[in-house]
Order: C-alpha cells, then structure tokens, then sequence
C-alpha cells in the first residue's frame, strides 16, 4: 500500500513537472525594434537576407518562411546574430507573398515570437495547407486509430473492471493496450508539430516541433491522454482501493481530454459540443469496454459471467441514449445546413460510420431482446452465439474508430460554409462582459485587406478609446502573432495595409486601451476563407 | 534513487518557474505586504522604451492604498494627481477621504543601459481583500511608452502592472 502511494506520488510528481513545462511562461522581455524588409512591404527582388533587429541579444529558437505555395521552409540553421538576427534566404524563391514566423528567447529565457508578412514581386495568397512529409498524415491516422482503440479497450476495460470482476486476461489485454495508447500520444503529439509546421519525419524530436504541437490545443488533449493511461496502467496493476480510484479517474480525464481539442468541440457554441463530446466518448468508452470482458465471461458458465453480462444489460441503456443525443447534437452543428457540403469527404466518413454504427445497433439490440435472458438462463448455444455476436460488435467498432480517425484531416462542413463566400467584407465580433468590438475585414479573404473595428459598450454605445493592439494568430499552425496597431481616434479605429498571407481560423486578440492605466484584451476568431 | 531524482527535478523546475519571471518587468522589491499595514513601495525600473531613454515614469495610486508620499529623486520633477477617494480611511484616528492618486515623476533621464527605482510610501487599507494588489505603471520616452497596467494576472502577460501580494494582518493597533 505505501508502495503503492509512492509510486502515486512519483507520477503526481511527474505530472507537476509536465504542467510546469506547459505552462513555461511566455514573459516577453526582448523587444523587435525593426525589420528588414519592414512588414507587409513589397520587394522587387528577392532581398538575399532578413534582418531582425531586437533591444537585447536573443537565441533564436524557431524560424520558419512559408512560401506562397504553402511549404514551409526552416531558416533556423540559416539564422546568425544575436541583438541582429540575419536570416539567409534560398536562392530560388518564386514570386508571391511570404510569411516569417519567427520564436526567439530573451536573455533570461523566456520565449517570444511573432510573424510578418512580406511580398516578392507581387502579393498573392499563400495556400492553406503546408505539404510536409507524405508519411506524415498516414502515421497520424495510425496514432489517432491507435489511440481510439486504446481508450476503449484499455482505458474502457479497466474501467468495466468497476463494474463486474475482470478476468485475468482481459486484464492484461487493458495493460497492453493502455502501453499502445500511452505510446500513440506521445506520437501524435509529436506528428501534430511535424504536421503543424509541414517538417518531415527526421525532424520528430527536434524541440520547435514539440513547443508548436504543446502550443496547439491538441497539445494539451495528448498530454492529458498520457497521463490518463499512465494512471489507468497504474490502476490495473495494482488491485487495491487506490487501484480503483486512479482507474476511475483516467476514465473521467480521457473524455475530458477529447472535450479539449478537436473540430467538434471548436464548434460554436461550445457550452453545448464540449459536454457533448465528453458525454458521447464517455458513453462509447463505458461500451466498448465491456466487450472484450464480456466475450472473455461468456465462453465460462460461471456466475461471475451472469452477474457481469446481468449488470451491464442494466446500465447500457443509459450510455447508449448519452451516445446517440450527443452524436445527434454534435452532427448537426458540424453538418450545418443540407447541401453539397453533406458529399464532402467529411460528410461521406459520417455516412459509413452511421452505416456501419447501425450493423453495431443491430448487433446490440438482436444480444438484447433475443440472447441476453437464455443466456442468463444458462443455455449453451445461446452464450456462444451471444459471444460471436460480441466479437463481430468488437470488429465492427474497430472498423468505425479507424474511420474516426480520419476525421482529423477533413473540414466539416460548417467550415466549407464560411468558405465559400468570397471577397465580400467578412465581420467578427469579438467580445466580453463589457466591451464589444465589431471586426470588418474588407476584402474577407486572404491577400492584402484592411480591418476596421467598431468599439462598443456593453449598452451598445460607441465606446471612446485611447489605442488599440490588433494581433492575429493561427497557432495550430504555429504561426506567431502578427501584432498590429490600429490608428483612428474614438470608437473607429483602423489596420491599414495589412497582408493575411492565408486563409484559415485566426485567432484575434484585441488590447483595448481604455484609459492611460487601464487597458483590456479581448479575443476571438476570424474565419477567413 | 529515482524518488529522490524526482523530488529534486520537481523542486529545481518550480523554483525555476517561480523565480524566472521578476527579471525584465517592472517590479516592486517587496513582493508581499499586510492588510492594515504601512508599504514602502519601491518601483524597479530594468529598461527604456525599446532602446529609448524613460523621461517619465507615471504611477496610478488605486483606491485603498492611502496617505501616499512620493520620495523625491534627484534630476526628476515630481508632482502628484490628487483628488477625492471613493471610500474613507482612516488615518489614526482622523477620517481621511481624498488624496494621492496618481504619482509622476517627469524631465528625467533613464537611458536604457541603466536601471533605477522610484519609491514611495503608503498605507494599505483595513477593508483590502487578500489577494494580488496592482500599481499600474506607465514609462514614457521621447518617441513612445512601456505601459505596465495588465491587471489580469495572466501569466501570458506581457506587460504585467507591478503588483504584490496582500495578506490578512494582525489586528489594528
């Protein structure tokens, strides 16, 4: 038992150390007093170099050109300087709009970054999507499957373990999969910053690629998965009350953790997808984990097995309706309105998995109105058929997580919608209790633009300020804040001249300053096609 | 072997991520102060506006914090803003309801090679919740400002105010 809390304390100890390096401060001491070319600035030629010039000396850290063609490009090794920071640019850079994404460290080590835009010959939009390495977007749709599969049949099983007695070899089929499942997030997170950044596989363990995937909000869901399999492995290895308490736990964190990131809990509003998402992967893990303790019980005619089989019949009503009103919930948010979007890769993945979730449904329904009381009652051939059928739900829900898994690479719907309108003024509104600025982004896509913001009181009245800060952002792509200052006067303030070298979500923080000592920052997103 | 690894691998990084950040900020040297007390508040100053020299530095006086006197400094102009308070104090035993609030000392040179600080004095109400306690602070340059007034706490923040700590003190004297 005191072993046990040692080891407890250890993984409590290491998972202290892990929040420390998320949460590593982002204290911006150094400042960039100018660049060359300056931002947003058309070159006739390529310049050969780029000049940063900051107040203090600093480390560069990350240092990447995204071309108009969407590849990214690491300066890092091709940068020099430290109060000067000159960057060597390739010989062969076509015409177009580039963009800089620059993280540096100041001499007391704390980070900085920041992102400009400049343009060779002329301004065009740079694609959306960076092309790293092909093997890239198969492995992490392995890692993704990988990790489904592991919280339901890992974290799931130990978690049924709550429920009715495991036996012992469903108990190490959970051990082996939490393993996978441990490994497949360490895995994806790190193929989230290759992916992120469009860097090849070499680079999978150089530490830019790491600071961008921890930076990202998938970064926070594998590290909180990690540490849900780390305690659920640690639960099932030791068969005790505090055994009990780590498996319950990893089985609240890992639908936690899913509720974290992904399309669907980034959908609007997210007072209504985050708790559907959780609710709907805590009622597919409380399922699906069943089912490999349940087929194991049934080739046994003990009463372990009836009292197990007896227990889940009674409780799986209630995950099933949490898994189909979530799932109704969640799919027409991501869905929107019917149309062509609906035969979009995304809307096609949907169709399959329904496809193949009503097989399950039948599978289940066919266990319970025909199988589940003869085979309480004891009848042979009625256990073995309800075995079978359970492993093929078992096969089939593979099937349906793989297929999940591929989600990942394709915009739903929804987002197909905002994109499909072109260069008409786009408007966002970003807001809090008590101030709301209206955003109008003129054209509304990618390429030069000029925002307009409109500042208003909580009551709808013009807001007079003194200044305000416009900075945008895509850190899922590890792209720096691109800071701004707005000019104007009162409550209409202007960014002028401004290039959006790609279309995208991009997160806007807005600083308002409302008085000389009082300032307030607002933030938002701004769907850009 | 490996718990005492972790121990110590777990106390260096707090200590590390506790202790880093009061480096580059404008700070006050006292970190923590009771409710009820007197405060001697001394403002560091570790650099310009960018590579600009700091002429002006501007101290808003939040409401608690009361009977403030500025040091002079040699070199630098002061003055203060006064005017009435939204609650009343009380100052040994006289009710006290407007005073400083704001601080300025101005015409000054601060190249941003060297570093100084800018105290003064004051009392922390007996009304004060424990908590953070902020002093926006504003740097003026010839060409521009360092604006320290974030009061959100962030620990993203960028230009965090010079803040401390209140905490519960012993019984009014």
């Amino acid at each position: 038992m005191a072993h046990l809390w040692r080891r407890v304390g250890s993984a409590l100890g290491f998972a202290w150390l892990f929040l420390l390096v998320l949460c590593a401060p982002a204290w911006a001491h150094a400042q960039l007093l100018e660049s060359e070319p300056v931002a947003d600035s058309i070159l006739l030629t390529n310049p050969g170099e780029l000049r940063l010039h900051f107040n203090e000396p600093v480390t560069p850290l990350a240092m990447a050109l995204i071309a108009p063609d969407g590849t990214a490009i690491d300066l890092l090794s091709a940068t020099s300087g430290g109060e000067k920071l000159t960057i060597v640019l390739p010989q062969d850079l076509a015409d177009g709009s580039y963009l800089l994404s620059w993280r540096a460290a100041s001499i007391d080590g704390h980070p900085i970054g920041a992102s400009m835009v400049f343009s060779i010959g002329a301004v065009t939009q740079t694609q959306a999507a960076p092309s790293g390495d092909p093997l890239v977007a198969p492995l992490f749709w392995a890692g993704k499957a990988a990790l489904f599969l592991a919280l339901a049949f890992g974290i799931g099983t130990a978690a049924f373990g709550r429920v009715a007695p495991l036996p012992p070899r469903a108990i190490a089929i959970a051990q082996v999969f939490v393993l996978i499942g441990f490994c497949a997030a360490v895995l994806t997170l790190s193929l989230q910053g290759l992916d992120a950044l469009g860097q090849p596989l070499t680079a999978a363990l150089s530490p830019p690629v790491w600071a961008t995937s921890l930076g990202t909000s998938y970064g926070i869901t594998a590290c909180v998965l990690a540490l849900a399999f780390l305690l659920s492995l640690l639960g099932l290895r030791h068969r005790n009350q505090a055994g009990a308490a780590l498996i319950i736990l990893s089985a609240i964190l890992a639908p936690l953790a899913l509720a974290l990131s992904g399309h669907a809990s980034a959908a609007a509003p997210q007072v209504l997808t985050r708790p559907a998402v959780f609710l709907h992967v805590a009622g597919i893990l409380f399922w699906l984990g069943a089912l490999i303790p349940l087929a194991m019980l049934l080739a046994t005619n003990s009463d372990a097995a009836d009292a197990a089989l007896r227990r889940f019949s009674r409780a799986i009503p209630m995950a099933v309706a949490a898994i189909i009103l979530s799932g109704i919930t969640l799919a027409t948010v991501q869905l929107g309105q019917p149309g062509s979007a609906w035969l979009s890769p995304y809307g096609v993945i949907l169709a399959a998995k329904l496809l193949l979730l009503l097989l399950v449904f039948g599978l289940a329904l066919y266990n319970r109105r025909r199988l589940t009381a003869p085979a309480l009652a004891g009848e042979a051939a009625m256990r073995r058929r309800l075995r079978c059928s359970i492993l093929a739900e078992i096969v089939l829900v593979t099937l349906i997580l793989g297929l999940v898994a591929g989600w990942r690479f394709t915009p739903p719907p929804r987002a197909l919608a905002v994109a499909a309108t072109v260069a008409e003024p786009i408007f966002a509104h970003v807001m809090d209790d008590r101030l709301m600025a209206m955003l109008s982004i003129s054209p509304g896509q990618a390429g030069p633009a000029s925002i307009t913001i409109d500042l208003m009181d909580a009551d709808m009245a013009p807001l007079a300020v003194q200044g305000v800060q416009l900075a945008l952002s895509q850190p899922e792509r590890g792209i720096e804040p691109m800071a701004q200052t707005a000019i104007g006067a009162d409550s209409t303030w202007q960014v002028n001249g401004l290039t959006l070298p790609f279309g995208g979500s991009w997160t806007v923080i807005l600083t308002v300053r409302l008085s000389a000592f009082e300032q307030r920052s607002v933030t938002g997103t701004l769907d850009l096609p | 072997m490996i718990r005492t690894f972790v121990r110590a691998a777990v106390a260096v990084a707090t200590l590390a991520a506790l202790s880093l950040p009061t480096f580059a900020h404008a700070t006050l040297e006292v970190q923590e102060a009771k409710i009820g007390s007197t405060y001697k508040a001394v403002l560091r100053v570790p650099h310009g506006c960018g590579t600009e020299a700091t002429n002006t530095v501007r101290i808003q006086i939040p409401e608690g914090f009361f009977n403030v006197k500025p040091m002079p400094k040699a070199g630098w102009k002061l003055e203060t803003v006064t005017g009435p308070y939204t609650g009343s104090y009380d100052n040994h035993g006289t009710t006290v309801t407007e005073g400083v609030k704001e601080i300025v000392w101005s015409e000054g040179n601060l190249p941003n090679e060297f570093y100084d600080e800018f105290v003064f004095r004051g009392t922390f109400a007996g009304t004060l919740e424990p908590g953070k306690f902020y002093f926006p602070s504003i740097q003026q340059c010839a060409n521009g400002e360092e604006a320290w007034i974030d009061v959100t706490g962030s620990e993203t923040a960028e230009m965090p105010a010079p803040s401390l700590t209140l905490v519960e003190g012993e019984a009014h004297h």
